[in-house]
């Protein structure tokens, strides 16, 4: 099951699938570790549209969440 | 030997501690703090280790060579171009991975590849990862990597000096990364022991407190709100303790100067016109400025700083602004000059200008303590005792006023000047670190404090001067011979000039001697005050100031209302940058339109903020309803 990466709750871990970010945010994003086949999970999420904070690579990032949107994840099962 | 320097490049992922090998290495005091991208432009320095010279290149941090903003340019263009003759590559103990992705494309540029240029890998922030549990196998990465690997906390000497040694032996030597191919993840993964699977736990905990959806907002407040009251009502007793100090030595330096054959026209200048306003400068100043920049660093060094960012991001949002902004507001909290060059973390060139723009509207250093001062007079003039927990919370309400109107000019900017819609970027929410008490007392008192104490003195002697020639001398055209000194029917310049500018201060609820001084004050904002203050003592009112609530007396006698301290700052908040400011925005934007624009938003926001708050006051008719104003 592949859901953007703002379906995803606090404390839930998720496999990058694919980014259907612009190349230069995609690019961005992979630097940071948001690229196929790593694994994210989600730290903090503001309520409605705010801003999102992923684990990624050992570091927090906060995206919004528009572009949290454009990321394709499958949710890992614990 | 040989006379030219080795060039060392240290470079790594942001927010790595880059800077504070630097400082530790050089013993320079660049900026640091605990977010990424503090450092936006390369710094050098030089320091030595047995016997040799080396130069020392500080790069802003980079997530990869693949640029995408200006900052990262500098890093790529800087290690493309093969003028380093080694590469310090620092990354971070808690997260090694990024730190390796980076080191496979920094080892794959031909200007490093094929030339051999040594790369020594420093594991940074040891110290911290140990805390967390997390264990780093060196001698396998060294295995692996085949070049220098070692562990530091830059801020144990012991490291330092291990990684001198370590560039010592080194440099010089060419190495060889034809047989080197490593997969960053999987190294990642062998190396690195987490002893403890929980170890953020204690963070999240903390984030999910400060990003709340109320809690956050009120911490932010609570946080703003406290370091002004600890900053004024801390500042109270030094403050005075000055004040008694400086002017029981104003009588005894009269009588030397005096006894020194001064002329008494000369001491009357010396002594009581420039003297004493540099001992009130420094005993209004230096207390709360003492207190405000220790524990603004701190928050700052903590990594508070990208939690308000993330908090505050829909509203930048909603303005079609970037979140980044917030940061930059920040730095521009300490210097406008500074949040302007600050402005290159933002990758969007229409962002990054609104950011440009609007910087200027949070106060800097210098204009902190002339709203210290106007919040104290404020209540003196209105009538009331000034608590510092109400001084405090004006203060308070003022800052959120200055966001409002950043906000707020944001939003009219993207809808007209910079129309478009706001594009992707990412934030980093650093780890918390203990700041190093000691280290933020002496970087902030030395640095900040006296700097701007220094700047102020500096600047205001010779405003001094040129207030009282002003003062003194008359334009008597080219018949009288230009300039004569003034006299009852010759008005001074300075009277003239002030004049000339009274209907205009009127209007906005100041007068022509304040819009002077901020015209004079130009040069650096922290002048402002002492000017006006010479300029109306020249007027002929040299009263002995005994506490310096007696001031309010003077200004009083200058017709000064509660209006008066009000509108000043309004006006103080929002007026033309400072020329250093000024000259940044020209050198980040490359247009003159845009430096033009920069200057004339914030002023005619303050002159319609000025004048809309003057002509309410006089609407309302408190004038006739608050006692002490005459």
């Amino acid at each position: 099951m592949v859901i953007p990466l703002t379906y995803i709750e606090p404390g839930v871990q998720a496999e990058v699938v694919w980014i259907a970010s612009s190349p230069s945010m995609a690019g961005r994003l992979d630097d940071l570790g948001f690229s196929p086949g790593e694994t994210v999970s989600c730290v903090l999420k503001k309520p409605g549209k705010g801003m999102r904070a992923y684990l990624v690579r050992g570091a927090v990032i906060a995206l919004r969440y528009e572009n949290a949107r454009e990321i394709f994840v499958q949710p890992v099962a614990d | 030997m040989e006379k030219t320097r080795t060039v060392v490049a240290l470079t790594g992922n942001p927010n790595v501690g880059k800077s504070t090998i630097f400082n530790g290495l050089t013993g320079l005091r660049q900026h640091t703090g605990n977010w990424p991208g503090v450092t936006v432009t390369a710094a050098g320095g030089t320091f030595s280790a047995e016997g040799r010279d080396y130069f020392l290149i500080d790069l802003p941090g980079v997530y990869s060579l693949d640029t995408r903003s200006r900052e990262e340019e500098v890093t790529r263009d800087f290690l493309t171009s093969g003028l380093a003759n080694l590469i310090v590559l620092l990354c971070d103990a808690t997260c090694l991975e990024r730190g390796l992705h980076l080191l496979k494309q920094v080892l794959s540029l031909p200007a490093v590849h094929d030339r051999g240029t040594p790369v020594i890998l420093c594991v940074n922030l040891w110290d911290e990862a140990r805390k967390k549990g997390i264990e780093t196998d060196l001698s396998l990465l060294q295995d692996v990597l085949q070049i220098p690997v070692l562990p530091s906390c830059a801020r144990s000497k012991k490291d330092l000096d291990h990684l001198r040694q370590v560039i010592r032996e080194t440099s010089g030597q060419r190495f060889c990364y034809d047989c080197l191919d490593f997969s960053p993840r999987q190294l990642a993964a062998e190396a690195v022991r987490f002893t403890r699977p929980d170890y953020r736990r204690r963070e999240e905990i903390i984030d999910r407190l400060v990003t709340g959806p109320v809690l956050g907002p009120l911490i932010m407040l609570l946080l703003l709100f406290g370091v002004f009251w600890l900053s004024m009502a801390g500042a109270n007793y030094p403050s005075r303790l000055l004040w008694d100090l400086l002017f029981s030595a104003e009588q005894p330096l009269a009588s030397v100067l005096s006894a020194l054959g001064v002329s008494p026209r000369a001491v009357d200048c010396l002594v009581f016109g420039i003297y004493r306003v540099l001992a009130w400068v420094v005993s209004v100043m230096l207390p709360p400025m003492a207190i405000f920049f220790p524990l603004f660093t701190l928050l700052e060094d903590l990594g508070y700083l990208p939690r308000a960012a993330f908090n505050m991001d829909r509203a930048f949002q909603k303005c079609r602004a970037c979140g980044k902004q917030c940061l930059t507001m920040a730095m521009g909290l300490g210097c406008n000059a500074v949040g302007v060059t600050g402005c290159r973390i933002i990758d969007s060139p229409r962002e990054r200008l609104i950011a440009i723009l609007t910087n200027a509207f949070l106060p800097c250093n210098g204009r902190l303590p002339t709203l210290f001062t106007m919040i104290s007079l404020f209540f003196i003039l209105a009538g009331t005792a000034a608590s510092s927990l109400a001084s405090a919370a004006a203060l308070t309400l003022l800052i959120l006023a200055a966001v409002a109107m950043t906000l707020a000019s944001s939003w009219l900017l993207s809808h007209t000047l910079l129309r478009g819609l706001p594009s992707a970027f990412t934030l980093e929410l650093p780890p918390y670190r203990r700041p190093q008490i000691g280290k933020v007392l002496i970087r902030s008192v030395l640095d900040r404090t006296l700097f701007v104490l220094g700047r102020a003195a500096a600047v205001a002697a010779p405003a001094g001067l040129v207030i009282w020639l002003l003062a003194n001398l008359s334009f008597a055209g080219p018949s009288g011979g230009w300039l004569v000194p003034a006299g009852p029917d010759s008005p001074s310049l300075l009277a003239a000039f002030t004049g000339l500018l009274d209907p205009l201060g009127r209007l906005m609820g100041l007068d022509g001697v304040i819009l002077a001084a901020f015209l004079l004050g130009f040069p650096a904002n922290e002048i402002v005050l002492p000017i006006m203050l010479m300029a109306y003592l020249q007027a002929g009112t040299l009263t002995q100031l005994e506490e310096i609530s007696a001031l309010s007396g003077i200004l009083a006698a200058q017709g000064w209302t509660a209006i008066t301290p009000l509108c000043l700052m309004i006006f103080c908040l929002f007026h033309w940058p400072c020329s250093t400011t000024c000259l940044t925005i020209h050198r980040e934007t490359g247009s003159l339109k845009w430096t033009a624009a920069a200057v004339l938003l914030p002023t005619a926001a303050g002159i319609l903020l000025c004048a809309a708050a003057n002509g309410l006051y006089h609407l309302l008719g408190l004038v006739s309803h608050l006692p002490g104003l005459i």
